[in-house]
């Protein structure tokens, strides 16, 4: 999938405009407190961030516009494959995280290492078996070893 | 002082002891600092527990020798992997790493390191002929001082933001923002928390690296494996040249790392700033002083030096407002204090008179230290670079286990897991699309800082913004500023044209 | 190739259940009459190397003799010093899960932001250490003594500027300007580090900080003490009288102290209390204390828990005179 750089502004613009708009108008009221005890207001810095955030997407949006007819964008590619590759790396990130206060730390971390390395194209078994096993015990050993900390 | 100096250099280097402890803190802070997610601070972490049973120079030096060591280690990772190993190394990433895709990863470590050691020498020397007064100096930087230096700082965002400058102010305005998470500094109420309560002392600085810029970094470069590009991470040298650096390069950027050295002396001095400004900026003076600017991020030598001398220096010159005030000169040398307390000594000008040899042996360790690292590194340094030879199908997924395990042992927390896959994944979105990771970075950085000193002047002048005006320093930092605004708008526009 | 990867993935979710039914299991047997027969989880509240985390390890290592099993000492950072404690409150209330449990936390950060807890959901075990605050200028200050520092303030137009880190610290000003009608700006600093650069720098007239964090000034003379915010006098100048003594009713304390869950056994708070009260006669652990500059002082479980209740109290009241919170 190829995505020309006017698009990428433009569409970068109005989701960068529409976050600053949702920054001013309900995050900052609702998250960030408001007293007047110490001069300038808590809200004050990130109001005018999110003004400047306004601005700059609307900037990004206009020169988005005066770019859409060139020929010599440049192209931001995004293969399929890749995205695949990415989100399924964020997947195991994130069934590795909410394992590991579960299991523990080893064995999801043998696990996990090993899923990442076959999914990275690995498939040499020798290899897979002997780092996903011996990187996280010489971890584990140093951590709570040398560190004294304890891991889930 | 002389004398007690080369007392101080007998001692370290013929008591095996400190010998031991000096080489041992070096390796450790170089081993730990090089693998990302494990930082510097975690070095010390380790090393304060066995200070306990030290004499005083020994664990003192054994710390600082981690710390200088840890320092330089973060620029490996950033090189070999770019992915920076320490929040200093962020500004080396672009170049080291662009040098290491031409094979020529030998010659930038080797840059790194002279580079390195010669700006901690130079923090050293400061700090042993006018700590006093330099510290002295430093103490008038108050608020509005801060404040205006904190603008300064925030044109490097300008300057370092590339192609579009839009994007990358976008990448610096969204920094400051996710700066103000937490209870606000001034005060006390809840910013962007959430609710959450994890979120209330902010996000961590190393979390962010982590997240934003190396794991999100080596998402990109997985992007190869999906390729089917299976093979070795990094080139091999394509000939002898490509591992050497020769005298004539050293010196061609010997001004660039003066230049760096000296940035980084006065960032290190002044309390609270901390190495990783002190790397943005040299970084960032080097390219606007190149000749060669354009090939700033994509492998420049010299950008490589400057960034290493600059976060160096900051080893040495974090302690010339210790020794000489009793304040550190940032959170390296705040957990130095405690180990003083613990050897029953209290730093500040007192221990001058109370313990001159702990103080020459400290020196004496520093200067060192720098040269336990170049022997060190020379000999080892083919190690680190044939580990990132390594196929990349086995070193990502080990590096990714290194970062998790890293970011939770920082503060045991899995509220930090999560920041740092969200970073992550922000920073995948933003390269992928030409925003600025890197930009982003620089604005969380200077977010407290600029901040918080600009209303605590506020708050002393009763909200009167002259106060910004009040001193011959901010005027200096004004001019400065001014210049550095209109050579970005002046060097964009010249892109333009171009 | 695809679905190898998802068989993997699955696997590794199978795994990682399994392995939790089993474990939780096995946990569910232990629950004998003898306390304490495994380890116990000591969490601090701060991190590694602070003040906190290296007394705490001090008392723990000494305790570790009297209650015959070993403690694990883990830092659980952030969250202002929340969040170590709610991790504690998290674990099962089986005595086996202890925390520091310091003041400002349980006292004053819940009038800050939302905290799952009050000073109501503890048991605790005791106090071992107070920190005593003292309030200073610099040695080439013309204020001598603090009603010369509060005329100053009162004839001043905008008020005399003073730096403090955290909370308690600006209760002292806060009572001082209510009282005499003087008044002080405060300036919020982020470290008692950096209350002592902007004093020093000569960027505020005065500061009020943790005599640890002064006690090097004050012993170089480049600072003055004018007067202990505490309720003692200072043991680095016992000349210069407590601000009570002075005639001004002001006083500020703040402590480290131990606790558990409240749904935890009074047996086993028994325990722990004559425990950890043993503990704080170890000379290694005083001596550590000593080091640390912070003074030791021993609060039984009830006293303690007291101090923090009313502390809690006080604070908000304060707190919202100083329209700080509404």
């Amino acid at each position: 999938m190829n995505i020309k750089e006017s698009r990428v502004d433009q569409i970068g613009g109005i989701i960068l405009g529409i976050f600053s708009l949702l920054l001013y108008f309900v995050i900052i009221p609702l998250e960030v407190g408001d007293t007047s005890k110490f001069g300038v207001s808590p809200r004050f810095l990130p109001q005018i961030l999110a003004l400047l955030l306004m601005f700059l997407s609307i900037c990004q949006v206009i020169s988005g516009y005066k770019k859409r007819g060139q020929e010599d964008q440049k192209i931001y590619t995004i293969n399929p494959n890749e995205l695949k590759l990415i989100l399924k790396s964020l997947g195991v990130f994130i069934i590795y995280i909410i394992a590991l206060n579960i299991t523990g730390y080893l064995i999801t971390t043998v696990v996990a290492l090993a899923v990442f390395m076959f999914l990275y194209g690995q498939r040499n078994i020798k290899r897979i078996v002997l780092v996903s096993v011996g990187i996280p015990i010489a971890i584990y050993l140093f951590f709570t070893k040398a560190l004294t900390m304890v891991l889930p | 002082m002389l004398e007690l100096l080369f007392e101080g250099f007998i001692n370290v280097l013929f008591t095996p002891a400190s010998l031991f402890a000096l080489i041992g803190g070096v390796v450790i802070g170089v081993v730990l600092g090089s693998i990302p997610g494990l930082t510097a601070t975690m070095a010390i972490a380790l090393i304060i527990p066995i200070t306990y049973y030290m004499d005083p120079v020994q664990s003192l030096i054994m710390l600082m020798g981690a710390y200088n060591g840890g320092t330089f280690g973060g620029s490996l990772a950033a090189i070999l992997l770019g992915a920076p190993g320490t929040p200093a190394a962020a500004a080396t990433v672009a170049d080291g790493l662009g040098l290491a895709l031409q094979g020529k990863a030998g010659k930038a470590i080797k840059m790194a390191l002279s580079a390195s050691v010669t700006g901690c020498l130079f923090s050293c020397v400061i700090l042993i002929l006018v700590a006093a007064p330099v510290a002295r100096y430093a103490l008038k930087f108050g608020p509005a001082e801060y404040t205006v230096l904190m603008v300064f700082s925030l044109t490097i965002i300008g300057s370092a933001a590339g192609n579009s400058m839009t994007k990358g102010l976008i990448g610096g305005v969204l920094g400051l923002l996710f700066g103000m998470v937490g209870l606000d500094r001034i005060a006390s109420v809840p910013r962007f928390t959430f609710g959450v309560i994890d979120l209330a002392g902010g996000i961590d600085l190393v979390v962010m690296l982590i997240g934003l810029l190396a794991l999100s970094e080596i998402f990109v470069q997985v992007e190869s494996v999906a390729g089917g590009k299976l093979d070795a991470h990094l080139p091999p040298p394509k000939n002898s040249e490509d591992d050497k650096l020769s005298l004539k390069e050293y010196l061609a950027n010997f001004k660039t790392i003066m230049r760096s050295a000296a940035i980084g002396c006065g960032i290190g001095a002044l309390p609270g700033l901390g190495p990783t400004l002190a790397s943005y900026i040299g970084y960032d003076m080097a390219k606007r002083s190149s000749k060669n600017r354009s090939l700033f991020g994509k492998g420049a030598l010299e950008g490589v030096a400057a960034a290493e001398s600059a976060n160096n220096a900051v080893c040495g010159a974090n302690l010339i407002p210790l020794l000489a005030l009793g304040v550190p000169g940032d959170a390296m040398a705040a957990i130095m204090i405690g180990a003083f307390m613990v050897q029953g000594l209290t730093p500040g000008p007192l221990v001058f008179r109370e313990a001159p040899d702990v103080v020459a042996g400290l020196y004496a360790g520093l200067i060192l230290s720098n040269i336990l690292l170049f022997v060190f590194i020379t000999f080892a340094y083919k190690m680190f670079t044939r580990v990132a030879r390594v196929e990349t199908t086995i070193i990502f997924p080990v590096v990714f286990i290194f970062c998790v395990i890293g970011v939770y042992a920082l503060n045991q927390s899995m509220t930090d897991l999560w920041i740092m896959l969200l970073f992550a994944a922000i920073g995948y979105v933003l390269t992928k699309f030409g925003y600025s990771p890197a930009t982003l970075m620089i604005g969380f950085i200077l977010s407290p800082l600029f901040e918080v000193n600009l209303r605590q002047a506020l708050l002393i002048s009763g909200s009167n913004p002259l106060v910004f005006f009040s001193t011959p320093i901010t005027w200096v930092f004004w001019i400065i500023t001014v210049v550095s605004v209109y050579k970005i708008v002046k060097s964009k526009k010249a892109a333009e044209e171009a | 190739m695809k679905k190898k990867i998802k068989v993997l993935m699955v696997g590794f979710l199978c795994v990682c259940l399994m392995l939790t039914l089993s474990t939780g299991c096995a946990q569910d047997e232990e629950e004998a009459a003898v306390y304490p027969e495994g380890p116990i989880t000591l969490i601090v509240n701060y991190g590694g190397g602070g003040g906190t985390d290296l007394t705490a390890r001090a008392i723990a290592k000494a305790a570790e003799e009297h209650l015959g099993v070993p403690i694990s000492v883990v830092n659980k950072t952030g969250g202002v010093g929340t969040t170590g404690i709610v991790e504690m409150l998290n674990k099962k209330p089986d005595g086996y899960s202890v925390g520091i449990v310091t003041y400002s936390p349980i006292a004053i950060v819940p009038h800050q932001m939302e905290v799952p807890y009050t000073p109501d959901d503890f048991k605790y075990i005791c106090a071992y250490g107070i920190y005593k605050y003292g309030l200073a200028v610099k040695n080439d200050s013309p204020y001598e003594t603090v009603e010369e520092l509060i005329e100053a303030a009162k004839e001043s137009e905008k008020g005399l500027s003073y730096g403090a880190s955290g909370y308690p610290q600006p209760f002292v000003y806060e009572k001082l300007s209510k009282l005499e009608g003087a008044k002080f700006i405060h300036i919020p600093t982020q470290s008692g580090t950096e209350t002592n650069t902007v004093l020093l720098g000569g960027h505020v007239e005065s500061v009020v900080a943790i005599m640890s964090d002064l006690m090097p000034f004050v012993e170089s003379g480049e600072m003055r003490i004018l007067a202990s915010a505490s309720s003692d006098r200072l043991d680095i100048a016992p000349d210069v009288p407590t601000l009570v003594e002075q005639g001004y009713g002001v006083e500020i304390n703040s402590y480290m102290g131990i606790a558990v869950h409240k749904d935890v056994s009074d047996e086993k708070v028994e325990v722990l209390r004559e425990a950890f009260a043993k503990a704080f006669e170890d000379e290694e652990f005083q001596d550590i204390m000593k080091k640390s500059k912070i003074p030791a002082k021993f609060i039984s479980g009830e006293d303690y828990g007291q101090l923090c209740k009313d502390g809690y109290k006080e604070s908000e009241e304060v707190m919202r005179e100083m329209g700080v919170i509404d």
